[in-house]
C-alpha cells in the first residue's frame, strides 16, 4: 500500500480515544445481545400508508389484484373511468378506462411499469438518480422527468407512445439499442403482429431495463438499491449508440412508425455497419465489468488480468481509460509494482475523457514517481497537475510530493 | 483498502482481518471487539468528517458496527473488512441525512450550522482551513448525496471511482453529484468570510 500524501481528512479533528471507543463499544454489544431493530419504528407508519394507498385505490375505482405478476408487482385496473395514482417519487399515472397497468414495487432508484392494455399517460417528476420505464408488448419506454402516454391497443393491434414534454428512449425489452428517441410533440407506434400480450419484465433481470436517457453519457448502472454487502454495480460507462435515424413515412407492416421531427428513428441499414461495434463494445464491456467484479470479490490477479485484456484486444475503445486507471491502482497499491502503474496511468492519462479521472490518474502518477525516487519526472508531473488543476482534490497531496532533492 | 494482519492488543497475537471475520462469524465476541477497535477511528472519522457533528456520528458509527456484523455472512472477501465497513458507514451517513433533511422540511427540527471551529485542528495551514470553511459552510444546503460526495472527494481525498464504491454508485452519477456539488463550491469559495 503507497502513503498518500496529506488530505484535508488529517486536519479535522476527531477523538479517537479509548474512553469513546469503550463507550461506542458497549453500545453496540448491547444491540448485537439484544438486537432492536429500527424497521420496527417504523413499521406502524408504513401500515398507515399502506392502508391509506388502498383506501385512495379503492376511492378511485381501482382494482389492486394481489400477484398479476412476478412476485413484487401490483396490478391495476380501471373499469369504466379513468383514474390517477400518485407515485412516492411524485410522478403522477393516468390510466385511461379500460386499463390494466403492472406497477412493480418501487425503488428510490427505479420505477417500473408494465403496460398490459389501455393506455396510461405519465407524469414523471424530473428524478436524475431514479430510472423511469414502461414496458409494452415487448418494448421499453425509458424517460426521465418528462409528460407522456403509452397505448397499447388490441383492437388496432398497436403499439403507440406520444411525448407532450421532455424526451423518451424506446428500446426492444432486453435490448440496449435505442429503437427511438422521441421528443416534445412526438408520437412514435409500431403495429404488432400478434394481438399484445403483457410482457411484464423478469425482476431478476432489472439491469438491463434501466437507462439513463438524458444523461450525456448513458450510463444505466443506477437501477439497483444500494448494498454495500453486495459492493457497486459497474461504473462502466456505456458507449452512447446512436439511435438509429428513421426515414419519414418508412412504415412497413410491422416496422416502427415515427411521426414528428426527424429525431425519431426506426431500424434501417445501417444496423449491420455498426453489429462489429457492438460486437466490440459488447466484449470490452464484458471485460471491464469482470475486471470489476474480480477486484470487489478480492480476486485481484484476475481483476488485473482482466483489465490488460481489455487493454490489449479492445485499444481503442471507450473505456480503455478507465481499466488502464484501474489496472495502474492494483498495480499500484496491491502488486507493488510501481513501474507498471506508471505506465498504465499514463496510458490512461493520455487516453481517458472524463477530467476527474485524468486528475486522479495524475495525482497517482505525480506519487508513483515519488515512490520510484525519480525526481525530475515527478517534480514535472506534479507541475503539469498543479497547474491544470490548481483547486484541485489532490492539491494538497500533489504540491508536497517530491521537495527533496 | 485491504488492511495487512495487525496486532491484537490483548492477546498480543497477530491476527489478519481475515481471520477475525472468520472468527468474528462463529460468534466470537472478541473476534468482533477486535474488528470495532481496530476500525472505530476510521469509522468514527468518516462518520463525523461527513455529518460535521460528534453525537450524531456516534449514532452512525454504531448503527453501522451492528450491521456490519449481523450481516458479516454476506461479506465475500473477509480480508476486505476495512472498505466493506467504510461502504456502511457512508450508506448510514447518507441515510441519517436524508431523514434529517426531511425532518428539516417536515419542520419538525431546525438546521443548525456546522461550525468549523470545532472540526479544525489547530495549527492546520491557512489554505487548508480556508478549504475546510469553504467545504462546511456549504455541507447544510447541500442534499444529502452530494454533501457525502462532496466530502469524500474534497475531505477524504478520494479518487473517483473510490467515491463510486464506497457510494455504490456508478461512475456517471458520482460524477453528476460531484458536479453540481463542486459548483455551489465554487460559488461559495468568493463569499467565505472568517465567521
Amino acid at each position: 500500500m503507497t502513503t498518500p500524501g496529506p488530505r484535508l481528512s488529517e486536519y479535522v479533528v476527531v477523538d479517537t480515544s479509548s474512553a469513546r471507543a469503550d463507550r461506542l463499544w458497549r453500545g453496540v454489544r448491547e444491540r448485537l445481545e439484544a438486537p432492536v431493530r429500527p424497521a420496527r419504528r417504523w413499521a406502524l407508519p408504513r401500515l398507515a400508508l399502506l392502508a391509506l394507498c388502498g383506501a385512495l385505490a379503492f376511492a378511485v375505482g381501482l382494482k389492486v389484484a394481489q400477484r398479476p405478476f412476478q412476485a413484487g408487482w401490483a396490478k391495476l385496473e380501471t373499469a369504466a373511468g379513468e383514474a390517477t395514482v400518485r407515485l412516492q417519487d411524485g410522478s403522477a399515472l393516468t390510466l385511461a378506462p379500460k386499463t390494466s397497468l403492472g406497477v412493480r414495487e418501487p425503488s428510490p432508484r427505479q420505477v417500473e411499469l408494465a403496460l398490459e392494455l389501455g393506455r396510461v399517460q405519465c407524469d414523471v417528476t424530473p428524478r436524475p438518480e431514479r430510472s423511469f420505464s414502461v414496458h409494452a408488448a415487448g418494448h421499453q419506454v425509458l424517460v426521465k422527468g418528462t409528460r407522456f402516454s403509452v397505448d397499447l391497443s388490441r383492437e388496432r393491434n398497436e403499439l403507440a407512445v406520444e411525448v407532450q414534454s421532455g424526451q423518451v428512449e424506446i428500446r426492444r425489452a432486453g435490448g440496449e439499442a435505442s429503437e427511438a428517441l422521441l421528443g416534445a410533440g412526438q408520437r412514435w407506434s409500431v403495429r404488432l403482429e400478434a394481438p399484445a400480450a403483457p410482457a411484464p419484465p423478469d425482476p431478476t433481470s432489472s439491469d438491463s431495463t434501466s437507462s439513463d436517457s438524458t444523461s450525456s453519457d448513458s450510463v444505466s448502472s443506477d437501477s439497483v438499491p444500494p448494498d454495500p454487502v453486495q459492493g457497486p454495480r459497474s461504473n462502466v460507462p456505456e458507449p452512447s449508440v446512436p439511435p438509429r435515424e428513421l426515414a419519414a413515412g418508412d412504415a412497413s407492416a410491422a416496422a416502427p412508425r415515427a411521426h414528428g421531427s426527424p429525431a425519431a428513428s426506426s431500424p434501417g441499414s445501417r444496423e449491420r455497419g455498426a453489429e462489429p461495434r457492438r460486437h466490440a463494445e459488447t466484449g470490452a464491456r464484458s471485460l471491464l465489468d469482470r475486471g470489476n467484479a474480480a477486484r470487489r470479490a478480492g480476486d485481484l490477479a484476475g481483476a488485473a488480468q482482466a483489465y490488460e485484456q481489455l487493454l490489449r484486444e479492445y485499444p481503442s475503445d471507450a473505456r480503455v481509460g478507465l481499466a488502464a486507471f484501474e489496472l495502474g491502482r492494483l498495480r499500484m497499491d496491491q502488486f507493488q509494482d510501481v513501474p507498471g502503474a506508471v505506465s498504465a496511468l499514463t496510458l490512461a492519462i493520455r487516453v481517458v475523457s472524463d477530467a476527474g479521472l485524468r486528475e486522479d490518474a495524475t495525482a497517482r502518477l505525480v506519487r508513483a514517481f515519488e515512490i520510484l525516487k525519480d525526481g525530475p519526472r515527478c517534480r514535472a508531473a506534479r507541475e503539469q497537475y498543479l497547474e491544470a488543476y490548481p483547486t484541485g482534490t489532490h492539491v494538497v497531496s500533489v504540491a508536497s510530493a517530491c521537495t527533496e532533492k | 483498502m485491504a488492511e495487512p494482519a495487525r496486532i491484537n492488543s490483548q492477546s498480543g497475537v497477530t491476527q489478519s482481518d481475515a481471520a477475525l471475520v472468520v472468527a468474528a462469524r462463529a460468534g466470537d465476541t472478541s473476534a468482533r471487539e477486535a474488528l470495532f477497535r481496530r476500525y472505530m477511528p476510521v469509522a468514527i472519522g468518516l462518520s463525523q468528517r461527513i455529518l460535521g457533528r460528534q453525537g450524531e456520528a456516534e449514532d452512525v458509527v454504531q448503527d453501522a458496527f451492528v450491521e456490519a456484523f449481523e450481516r458479516l455472512d454476506r461479506l465475500d472477501n473477509p480480508q476486505a473488512f476495512a472498505a466493506w465497513l467504510r461502504s456502511i458507514v457512508v450508506h448510514r451517513v447518507s441515510k441519517h441525512l436524508r431523514r434529517q433533511q426531511l425532518l428539516v422540511r417536515l419542520g419538525m427540527r431546525t438546521r443548525a450550522p456546522i461550525d468549523p471551529d470545532t472540526l479544525i485542528a489547530r495549527g492546520a495551514p491557512a489554505d487548508v482551513v480556508q478549504e475546510l470553511r469553504a467545504v462546511y459552510g456549504l455541507l447544510e444546503r447541500l442534499p444529502a448525496e452530494q454533501r457525502v460526495a462532496l466530502v469524500l472527494r474534497r475531505v477524504e481525498g478520494l479518487e473517483l471511482t473510490e467515491i463510486a464504491t464506497q457510494m455504490d454508485l456508478s461512475l456517471a452519477t458520482v460524477k453528476r453529484r460531484l458536479a453540481a456539488a463542486e459548483a455551489r463550491l465554487g460559488r461559495a469559495r468568493p463569499g467565505v468570510h472568517e465567521p
